[in-house]
């Protein structure tokens, strides 16, 4: 047995940068998740804690005085607040702070004990034991025990309850209490990931005597031990939280152990942030959580303002190839990128640099590995080995040697053929996608763009002419690439070069450092193959007031709110 | 108008750059020597794309336009002059488009055939139906009780005839009348469902699509939402002044019509689909 | 009269029902599966999502779902949100005060602008005042609303600070959403007035009115208005359908929590019953108030009942 406890969770060397949220998470990729999240999926990812860098205000040695309402405008409203019945991404922006964990993340990318004091896990890591804090209680209360715990999982794993979360449990099979502080997890199967997913705040405990209670109704009547706690939910308009009375702060990530300084945090709806940006600037709200580049580059430097980014990332957009996947064996392009020269030359036409610079206005990070650069496992060196600098003559060259030579048009040809080719898009990357589109033109490519909105896109995408695609994922564990590699289109069809195998077996390697060789070597076999073409990581951003002080986000991409204050 | 017109036509002399080139060195650049109306996000001039957009802007719309008019006129022709079981069942048809909000409609449209301009278009011809069925309807009801239809039907003509011939050269001048204001509303919808997220595919320099776009960058580039703005709106005094134009040359019995029967609701209505659609 | 009304009322259903089937059939035509919507980026095994289609009945045929559709809606149930777990009435009649405060605002205001200004512009037939209205006019049926909506929020909330640039927590927040949602129809009003005016203003009565020296305004008052009110009330009725399109706009770009704030997020999100609440209520809105602008006409003129 490896014993483990709440003080010692182990450090890793880049895996600071690791920890991200989860409704950035889900923003991220877009793809999957609900169009609502469009916006945010333009946004690219969130802050953390650490330096955030810019005009963003220096850090306040004054102390912090309590009082005051945070008024935070959010682009979509949470559909739900009961965690067993969404993954929506606004949901888990108001989850994070109504809601504790069993473990947390720690500054530094490991895990600490939140509700619960350490753990154990089985050398076959089939067996995971959680020892509760004593005395612990809900906002209204209620005892927060090993009953709780178990109800709150077991209520997920219940495929009535329908729970959309419950995938994420992964071979977890069922949550059993031993005494009033002790929980045991039983697996079907040795997972590495269990303490990544635990640590997402879908997993709050919730208190089952008013999930009993209200029933349907719970959604909008909420309780859990969170810093916050539900007080007004106006449809459509707006969130209210007040600090909650009960709650006691364990994570090493909030330095105010107290009651959080605030008297409120109003979480404003307002779809569209442009007119975020007005309330912003006329007093009405004191934040936009999200924001795109360019209104960073707006605000950078303006008085009265902070501009608050996180350069490191758990998203990575990148562009795929059509794939075909038999009923059995391997799966294969589609023409013309059956031909890797083909593949190869799309990465060579490329000036990523310029796109980040012109297109993001600097707020992403080159990344030419599948590996989101605040992610566990990802490789510096890949970075550097296998990145495509533009050069348009190689990109010609490899077309060429390929097959399709330049016609008079422009347009290269093969046996008659112009190389025609169908770019699929989020409506959300419509921006980057004419430069790419641009790009590729100027090599001899013909692009037509389908910029669609996320439904659409996930639905219709492995049944079109699409050939080439455009898409944005995010996923704070390394089993992103799982993700990526089971999509149902375009990459997500990849079986090829012994992928799935390698990702299952580092997927159950408990051991790290056998772990992080497992995942760098199956990003290994995608770039070899050229199996996709990495862009770049993108940073999130928001925009506060100068007045909003200590705005800055935790190892969970959310602000962490009990520290925030507000100057007078 | 004029000036729209011939800016369609000779495009290509007035901007002779290329539309999608992009310099994303030169991005947002506000109008000044060399770009008479600045550059986009990507360094793409804003002038050239306005005025090569005007053919396809402009001829989308009458495309759009083209679709509600022909066919609701049709409609309106044949329930306005037949009545009876088959005005009932156009009634109803039109009564049911008219019962989606006309923007609602077009979103849905749109949603089904996926985006990009020309089902964009389509979306917004369907949803202008109903509009033109119900001003035609009433207008061939009025012109159905006169003398000359009248002595032609006396006189044995079969009804295909006497529609063709007798009421819709009468009904002719209301349609041209309310297609030109429609045709400002088509421009319009475009926008909207851009702004929606349902608009004309990228690079396509469309006027709708550039003003959703540009309002994104309303804080720092001005000019990007306002240029195509501007274009819209000058088209759309354009196709105003050719309407009453068309309006008082062609039929002065319209005014009177107007304002004593329902033929009023019926202009309303046409003009009010392109409206609703925006 | 009162068979003409039913008989109204006798068509209006049908064409309700109608509506309801076309709504219902555009959303399954629409590409999107609404479970596969509803997991995040790890979908769960295709048994698992079927099983959820099963349990929401969109694995049944087209005509079973509608027809179990029908029956729920005819006894007041439109069904539970596949996001929320919410009733769709309740969500809807948590935002209907809302987007009818929006449009009862925006209604008057227009009235109030179109009716001054085609007034304005018809005593001044031909003069600068009417063109400035035409003008005027153009730029309001030209302008998109979502363009307008910011420009208003940069002046009156961000440089004036006189009213809030979003939400919808009070009265005051329904002013500038309203406005915008104005002066378009406020435009088309505009025009109709002045028309009806100055045709009205040629006539013999009027012609009379002045002659025998009675005060401008009593003439205008009077004589004019009543003969203009009838056209115009038609008209703005008839624009409240509009004013619900434009809603779905207008909505958004305020952070309006309405109706079509609800809308357009539950279309992008594939929630069918949500969808389908919205449609069916913005439908019926526009069916009742054709039902009473019909009512009117078929009072003021006798002869559109045979039409009818």
């Amino acid at each position: 047995m490896v014993k483990k406890d709440a003080s010692s969770s182990s450090p890793r060397p880049e895996g600071r940068r690791r920890a991200r949220a989860a409704w950035r998470r889900r923003a991220r990729l877009g793809v999957l998740a609900a169009a609502l999240l469009l916006v945010l999926a333009a946004c690219g990812g969130g802050p953390t804690a650490q330096a955030p860098s810019g005009s963003e205000a220096a850090p306040s040695e004054a102390a912090p005085v309590a009082g005051g309402t945070l008024t935070l405008a959010m682009t979509d409203e949470p559909d739900t607040l009961d965690p067993a019945h969404t993954v929506a991404g606004p949901s888990e922006g108001i989850f994070y702070f109504i809601y504790d964990t069993l473990v947390a993340r720690t500054a530094d990318g490991g895990f600490e004990g939140d509700l619960a004091s350490d753990w154990s896990v089985s050398d076959d890591a089939k067996t995971w034991t959680f020892h509760l804090r004593p005395g612990l209680v809900f906002s209204n209360g209620d005892p927060l025990d090993a009953d709780a715990v178990v109800f709150t999982f077991q209520r997920i794993l219940d495929p009535a309850t329908q729970a959309p979360s419950k995938g994420f449990l992964g071979p977890v099979e069922s949550v059993e209490k031993v005494d009033d502080s002790t929980v045991v997890f039983h697996l079907a199967a040795p997972s590495a990931l269990l303490l990544d997913n635990l640590a997402i705040s879908y997993f709050g405990i919730v208190d089952p005597k008013a999930v009993q209670a209200e029933g349907d109704g719970y959604g909008r009547q909420p309780v859990g031990s969170g810093p916050f706690m539900l007080k007004e939910w106006a449809t459509g308009d707006h969130i209210t939280l007040v600090p909650n009375p009960n709650h006691k702060e364990f994570r090493s990530t909030v330095a105010n152990k107290g009651r959080p300084y605030l008297d409120a945090v109003v979480f404003r709806i307002i779809p569209q942030v442009e007119t975020q940006l007005a309330a912003l600037e006329s007093g009405e709200i004191d934040a936009a959580l999200s924001v795109q580049g360019d209104k960073a580059e707006l605000y950078q430097g303006k008085p009265g303002f902070q501009v608050v980014v996180n350069p490191a990332s758990i998203g990575i957009e990148y562009i795929f190839f059509a794939m075909e996947k038999p009923a059995s064996g391997e799966s294969v392009y589609k023409p013309p990128f059956d031909d890797i020269r083909v593949r190869q030359a799309v990465g060579y036409a490329l000036d990523v640099p310029g796109i980040i610079q012109a297109v993001l206005h600097g707020y992403a990070v080159r990344n030419c590995t599948p590996m989101p650069t605040g992610v566990f496992a990802y490789d510096p060196d890949l970075n550097q080995t296998y990145c495509y600098a533009q050069d348009t003559a190689k990109a010609g060259e490899l077309l060429d040697a390929a097959g399709w030579t330049l016609g008079a048009d422009g347009v290269r040809q093969k046996d008659g053929k112009p190389l025609h080719v169908e770019f699929w898009a989020l409506d959300a990357d419509k921006d980057v996608a004419q430069v790419i589109q641009s790009q590729l033109q100027a090599v001899g490519f013909q692009v037509d763009v389908k910029a669609l909105d996320v439904a659409t896109y996930v639905s219709t995408i492995g049944t079109s002419g699409m050939n080439l695609g455009l898409v944005n994922v995010g996923w704070s564990a390394p089993n992103i690439l799982d993700i990526m590699a089971t999509l149902g289109f375009g990459f997500g069809l990849y079986n090829r070069n012994g992928l799935p195998e390698a990702l299952a077996k580092a997927g159950v390697t408990v051991d790290e450092a056998a772990r992080r060789d497992a995942y760098v070597a199956a990003q290994k076999i995608i770039l070899d193959d050229a199996a996709i073409i990495p862009l770049y990581s993108p940073e999130g951003i928001s925009i506060a007031s100068d007045k909003v002080m200590n705005f800055k986000f935790g190892p969970d991409s959310h602000i962490t709110l009990p520290d925030v204050w507000l100057k007078r | 108008m004029a000036l729209v017109l011939l800016t369609a036509a000779f495009a290509p002399w007035i901007a002779p750059g290329d539309p999608t080139a992009m310099h994303l060195a030169e991005a947002l650049r506000p109008p000044g020597p060399g770009h008479p109306a600045g550059t986009d996000n990507f360094g793409r001039d804003v002038f050239t794309r306005i005025v090569q957009g005007t053919r396809l802007s402009i001829g989308a719309s009458l495309a759009a336009v083209a679709i509600a008019g022909v066919f609701g006129t049709a409609l309106g022709l044949v329930s306005g002059y037949l009545g009876g079981w088959v005005d009932l069942l156009v009634q109803r048809l039109v009564d049911l488009m008219l019962a989606f909000p006309g923007l609602l409609l077009a979103l849905g449209i749109v949603a089904v055939l996926g985006p990009g301009l020309a089902n964009v278009m389509l979306a917004v011809g369907i949803a202008g139906v109903p509009g033109f069925a119900r001003l035609v309807r009433g207008e061939t009801l009025a012109v159905r009780s006169r003398e000359f239809v009248l002595a032609a039907k006396s006189a044995g003509a079969p009804a295909f005839r006497i529609v063709l011939r007798h009421v819709l050269p009468n009904v002719a001048s209301r349609v041209a009348v309310v297609a030109t204001l429609a045709l400002a509303g088509a421009i319009l919808a475009t926008a909207s469902l851009s702004y929606l997220g349902l608009g004309a595919q990228p690079p396509t320099p469309a006027w709708g699509t550039m003003l959703a776009d540009g309002q994104k960058y309303i804080f720092q580039a001005w000019w990007l939402p306002t240029m195509p703005g501007l274009a819209i709106a000058v088209s759309v005094l354009g196709f105003n002044i050719l309407g009453d134009g068309l309006q008082d040359a062609l039929d002065p019995r319209i005014r009177r019509l107007r304002a004593t029967d329902g033929g009023g609701s019926g202009e309303r209505r046409g003009d009010g689909r392109g409206r609703g659609a925006a | 009269m009162g068979r003409y009304v039913l008989a109204r009322i006798g068509v209006a259903v049908p064409t309700l029902v109608l509506v309801s089937f076309c709504v219902f059939l555009m959303l399954r035509l629409v590409p999107g599966d609404p479970v596969r919507l509803m997991f995040g980026m790890t979908p769960p095994p295709e048994s698992e999502m079927a099983l959820l289609r099963h349990e929401l009945g969109l694995d049944e045929p087209l005509l079973a779902q509608y027809a179990a559709f029908l029956d729920r809606s005819l006894h007041g149930d439109l069904g539970v949100s596949y996001r929320s777990k919410e009733p769709v009435a309740s969500m809807i009649a948590d935002r209907l005060p809302r987007t009818l405060r929006l449009i009862g605002l925006s209604l008057v205001l227009a009235a109030l602008l179109g009716l001054s200004f085609g007034i304005l512009a018809a005593l001044h037939s031909g003069r600068w005042p009417d063109l400035a209205t035409s003008a005027l006019a153009v730029v309001g049926v030209s302008i998109p609303q979502f363009w307008l909506g910011l420009m208003l929020i940069l002046l009156f909330a961000v440089r004036l600070h006189w009213l809030p640039a979003a939400g919808s927590a009070t009265p005051a927040h329904a002013v500038l959403p309203a406005t915008t949602l104005a002066l378009g129809n406020a435009a088309v009003l505009a025009r109709v007035t002045r028309s009806a005016m100055v045709e009205i203003l040629g006539q013999d009565f009027v012609r009379t009115a002045w002659a025998k020296g009675l005060p401008p305004a009593r003439v205008v008052g009077v004589h004019v208005l009543k003969n203009v009110l009838i056209p115009f009330l038609t008209l703005a009725g008839l624009q409240l359908g509009d004013l619900l399109s434009g809603a779905f706009v207008v909505e958004n770009v305020f952070g309006y929590a309405g109706i079509g704030q609800l809308g357009v997020y539950a279309m992008a999100q594939r929630d069918f019953p949500v969808t389908q609440g919205v449609v069916l209520l913005a439908a019926t809105g526009y069916v009742l108030v054709n039902l009473v602008v019909d009512v009117l006409y078929g009072l003021v003129d006798p002869r559109i009942r045979y039409d009818a």
